[in-house]
């Protein structure tokens, strides 16, 4: 839908007077792209270890009507042969679904300099915020591709939305109103896949399929930053009602038949507010980024609180949730003065306010992030490492990546990811085999 | 990822070569006022241009990056220096943007950003270590930032030596003040030689000796052009050499020069970064 709009635009813009470039169409439009391949194998699968073989094809198509003017589509095919060579009736409907094949724009936005001073970009558009490299603190505008968890690469893991984005500027400040009218959440993995993001709870209860907000105009999330930059660094104050990534789980009665609790996840649209930004001397960076969350639900604990209730309480009656303000922050030190490489550190913490036994989360999550990024012989090989210990549940979730540049178009890759020591109750505990290698090539043209 | 400073030197570095017939008052010039004149040319309030950055290997395989650059001077004395520069090829790094502010104050860091496609974030960057190479190139971020006058003491060596057809000073310069271990650490260099072309100034030629591996850096300039009375450099290659073998070498070359056209200062912001590729 966001497609149409975005073509509509375009035709709109030329009744406002936006002026019609004059180049010849060479110049008018560039076109891009890339086909690419990986295969993945699981190796700590007794079954299914080969449990990638995907093809890949993107398309970029930038337009260029006017030095003030411009536009973007990007689309995106993907197909992944894996479930065919295993044999697709071992495999549930959703997984096919989610994972075998999928098709999607990415970007489509028209781009227009209103004057020196304002810009609107309107279309299925990315923007990111925020400073932390690992976590969703106040980079609220884009939701997640948590299919895999997260443990893809980077550059796929956000999600663009359709929105009206406003900014006005200046040469040291930037001031951005953003109206998002696709309400988008996160993409989670199938159920029935070693994805499942309810896995832990499935064997005690019935999980139906998420109710998922409709862009409609009384869900329109609205955004809004105020960024200065000076000798020392970057600050950014924002503010923002989004909804959230991942659902809550709303209890909505129990199974006659199997007396299963049955959950149906839900998502809610949150205000937040907070800063972040940067510190800058030689070759230190030092980032801080901070959100208070207001009124966030969270769940209570099933079977010490959900289940007495249902003894004495009917089930309109019963409380799952409670709502919590809920303080999320990060420090962290990015050093680059070794030779080709960046490394960077961060110590992430979140806080619930009025926290009560009755939640199921901790008062306190905390977590460090390293990311650690290397070249070497002259940029052809390119390395990466990437890791999250989540403290509280001895977790650690990582992803190094190497690349070598065979030419300018051809690229060869490979990557190791997967999710390692999480103690026994914890969310990970159940995603200890999805760890993958993955090979692949990227042509790009 | 590096910072892009290695793009604004390959800028810096074309248009320094600027000159005009200065022969008249080099006959009395020692090296140093002979390296401060070639730098201190006025080189345009604007500049916007296309570059083309070819790396080649020892093997001769080539890989080639591509992006625009628009540049402008502030400042009352047009020291003051800001640059954008958009990437456009390959399609791994299309898209990717570099924004750098360089004060000519003593002592101020200069400010960069970049723009990831990949983070779809704008990034603000720490200082690299000047003396690393550039996007894996020949060229570090000393070779095309700060100019030798802050680093080197320069005499001249000998009077005349023709390279491509003009007649050029030679000057060898040493670590100024004797403080080697800052010129070291900051350039990467021990020692410098640079050829100076007496009719307009331009840097024709540079040996740079590098103390890491004992390799040996050679600068050339060809395919000079005077553009809107600037002179500029087209074609710059800078080549690393050890033991007398070429080990890599990096050509940059720079083509649509375009000086003094009218820029927004509002054009050198984190938002145009984001944008992409501006035509």
């Amino acid at each position: 839908m966001m497609f149409r709009k975005g073509a509509l635009a375009f035709c709109f813009l030329g009744y406002l007077g936006v002026p019609a470039v004059k180049a010849d169409d060479s110049e008018r439009f560039a076109y891009s792209g890339f086909l690419a391949e990986e295969v993945g194998y699981s190796y700590q699968h007794e079954e299914f270890t080969w449990s990638k073989v995907k093809s890949t094809a993107s398309l970029n198509v930038d337009a260029y009507f006017s030095p003030s003017w411009s536009g973007r589509l990007n689309v995106q095919g993907t197909y992944d042969a894996a479930y065919k060579f295993y044999g697709r009736s071992h495999f549930n409907e959703e997984t096919l679904d989610v994972y075998e094949e999928d098709f999607r724009i990415n970007e489509a936005y028209t781009d227009v300099d209103i004057n020196s001073w304002l810009n609107v970009r309107f279309g299925r558009q990315f923007f990111g915020w925020g400073e932390s490299n690992s976590e969703q603190i106040s980079d609220l505008g884009n939701p997640r591709d948590l299919r895999e968890l997260g443990l893809q690469n980077v550059k796929d893991i956000r999600l663009p939305v359709g929105a009206t984005k406003f900014t006005v500027y200046s040469a040291s400040w930037e001031y951005n109103l953003i109206a998002v009218h696709e309400a988008r959440v996160d993409e989670l993995g199938a159920e029935g896949s070693e994805f499942d993001p309810f896995l832990a709870f499935r064997e005690r209860l019935l999980i139906l399929s998420a109710d998922e907000p409709e862009s409609d105009l009384d869900n329109t999330g609205v955004l809004s930053r105020l960024f200065i930059s000076n000798d020392w660094g970057d600050i950014s104050f924002f503010a923002a009602r989004q909804f959230e990534g991942f659902p809550l789980l709303l209890f909505k009665g129990v199974n006659a038949d199997t007396q299963q609790l049955i959950f149906q996840p839900e998502y809610n649209q949150l205000n937040s507010y907070g800063f972040f930004g940067n510190l800058i001397d030689g070759s230190w960076q030092l980032k801080y980024d901070f959100a208070r969350t207001l009124d966030m639900p969270h769940d209570v604990k099933v079977v010490e609180y959900l289940v007495p209730q249902l003894q004495t309480l009917p089930v309109s009656s019963v409380i799952s949730f409670q709502e919590k303000n809920i303080v999320k922050g990060m420090f962290g030190i990015e050093y680059s003065g070794f030779t080709d490489t960046q490394v960077s550190l961060e110590y992430i913490a979140s806080y619930i306010e009025d926290h009560t036994e009755m939640l199921r989360e901790e008062k306190y999550e905390r977590k460090i992030s390293t990311y650690i990024s290397r070249t070497f012989s002259n940029g052809n090989i390119t390395s990466s490492l990437w890791m999250n210990h989540l403290i509280s549940d001895n977790a650690n979730i990582f992803r190094i990546d190497v690349s070598y540049n065979y030419d300018d178009d051809v690229k060869f890759f490979i990557a190791l990811s997967g999710i390692e020591g999480a103690r026994k109750g914890a969310y990970y505990y159940d995603y200890d085999e999805v760890d993958r290698f993955a090979v692949g090539v990227k042509v790009s043209f | 990822m590096k910072k892009m400073t290695l793009v604004k030197c390959l800028l810096v570095g074309s248009v320094c070569f600027l000159g005009a017939p200065y022969s008249a008052f080099a006959k009395a010039m020692s090296g140093n006022e002979i390296v401060v004149t070639a730098e201190d040319r006025y080189i345009g309030k604007t500049q916007k241009s296309e570059l083309a950055m070819i790396l080649i290997n020892s093997d001769g395989k080539e890989r080639t990056r591509k992006m625009t650059m628009t540049r402008k001077n502030f400042g009352a004395d047009l020291k003051d220096q800001k640059a954008i520069y958009f990437f456009n090829y390959p399609e791994d790094i299309k898209d990717t943007s570099y924004l750098s502010f360089d004060w000519i104050e003593e002592g101020k860091d200069d400010d960069s950003w970049l723009y990831l496609p990949a983070l779809k974030k704008v990034k603000r960057l720490a200082s690299a270590d000047k003396s690393d190479p550039f996007l894996g190139s020949d060229f570090t971020y000393t070779d095309i930032k700060t100019s030798r006058k802050d680093y080197w003491d320069y005499t001249i060596v000998k009077d005349s030596e023709m390279v491509d057809g003009h007649d050029c000073w030679v000057l060898e310069g040493v670590p100024k003040n004797g403080d080697y271990d800052r010129v070291i650490k900051e350039t990467g260099y021990d020692k410098s030689r640079i050829w100076v072309s007496k009719d307009n100034f331009i840097k024709m030629k540079g040996t740079f000796w590098v103390v890491k591996g004992k390799k040996i850096k050679h600068f050339e300039a060809k395919d000079i052009e005077n553009i809107d009375g600037i002179w500029t450099v087209k074609t710059n290659k800078m080549t690393t050499t050890k033991g007398g073998a070429t080990e890599h070498s990096t050509i940059i070359k720079i083509d649509k020069v375009r000086y003094e056209e009218e820029v927004d200062d509002a054009y050198f912001t984190p938002l145009k970064m984001s944008r992409g590729i501006s035509k």
